[in-house]
């Protein structure tokens, strides 16, 4: 049962014909894993704990620097050099202090990414490399915890959901990175912040569709989305029989 | 929320009324509530919900159910909804 203040919280997803109490408690009874505090996990933590996700988790192990502040909108000017998870941590306790938010000031590595997804019933990955999105790909798919996969350059993202041992893994879709100097990073290739914004607002509906038990719609499928000239494709995907991420588990 | 009248089935499941007051409410909030008392309830169940007089919730909460698909009525202050 949700007290009156819940209820008044939550009450403008609360009203939506596809949402309901029992949605509403899924969400209170889960527990989200965050990869990065920036340009794409600012929104999606945003959203996640403005929703009433139980638990939440904000690891990144960055601090705070002048340059973030256009896209990374949980961050400010008096928190450069504090450390991102921190920061995050601090306004999220703010938004709703009816959750749990657990900052982990660490990187997201293979040696320590089982650790990292255990208990977790869902993880949205925002990292900002293929290093670690592979490594989170590989411990969600190990662990069997869902994940929501998404990237961000220029005016294009990418998201995508994966359901271990159910549907397509971000290895099946892409199973090699691309080379080192062929991919741009955000440092590089430079990002409006809405356009991140946008991404990070995808993921977040992807997760909270996927805990509400609405029904992800990113399954087996990546959304492209072109900020330039607005457009949003949906690429199907199906699983490899022998990616070494998903096959086995 | 109460359950005036409380008539108990042949299933041993309370079939009456069920009584909701939201008169101290406003817009969203009596139709939440309204709302998550409805899926509380199996189909055909009636939902009592007293609103205050003359407020808006005498025409936003039916209609909301009625666009729900449930069947309102209005007759005062209270609108008795059924559940599809």
């Amino acid at each position: 049962m949700l007290s009156d203040a819940e209820l008044e919280r939550y009450s403008r997803q609360l009203v939506l014909p596809e949402w309901s109490e029992l949605a509403q408690v899924r969400l209170q009874r889960s527990s989200v894993l965050v990869v990065g505090a920036g340009a794409l996990g600012a929104p999606v933590a945003y959203y996640l704990a403005g929703a009433g996700i139980g638990r939440l988790g904000i690891l990144d192990d960055d601090t705070v620097e002048l340059s973030n502040l256009h896209r990374q909108l949980l961050h400010f000017t008096p928190d450069i050099g504090v450390p991102k998870a921190e920061s995050a941590a601090a306004k999220l306790a703010f938004l709703n202090p009816e959750i749990v938010v657990d900052p982990y000031p660490a990187r997201f590595e293979a040696a320590n990414g089982a650790l990292l997804v255990a208990g977790h019933d869902l993880v949205v990955d925002c990292s900002d490399s293929f290093e670690t999105r592979y490594a989170v790909n590989a411990a969600c798919c190990a662990a069997g915890v869902a994940l929501v996969e998404g990237g961000a350059v220029g005016f294009t993202g990418l998201v995508m959901t994966i359901l271990p041992g159910r549907s397509a893994c971000y290895r099946c879709a892409f199973p090699e990175p691309p080379p080192a100097d062929a991919q741009p990073t955000c440092a590089q290739a430079g990002i409006l912040g809405p356009a991140a914004g946008v991404v990070g607002s995808l993921m977040a509906l992807e997760a909270l569709r996927h805990l509400g038990g609405i029904g992800a719609r990113l399954t087996d499928a990546f959304a492209q989305i072109d900020l330039f000239d607005y457009a949003l494709t949906r690429v199907n995907v199906t699983r490899e029989p022998s990616c070494p991420d998903c096959s086995a588990h | 929320m109460t359950r005036p009248g409380r008539d108990v089935g042949g299933d041993g499941r309370d079939v009456g009324p069920v009584g909701l007051d939201v008169s101290g409410l406003t817009c969203p909030m009596t139709w939440v509530k309204a709302k998550l008392a409805l899926e509380g309830l199996c189909p055909g169940d009636t939902l009592i919900v007293t609103c205050a007089p003359a407020s808006e919730a005498l025409e936003n909460v039916p209609r909301s159910a009625r666009d729900a698909g449930h069947s309102a009525d209005v007759e005062g202050t209270t609108v008795r909804i059924v559940k599809c």
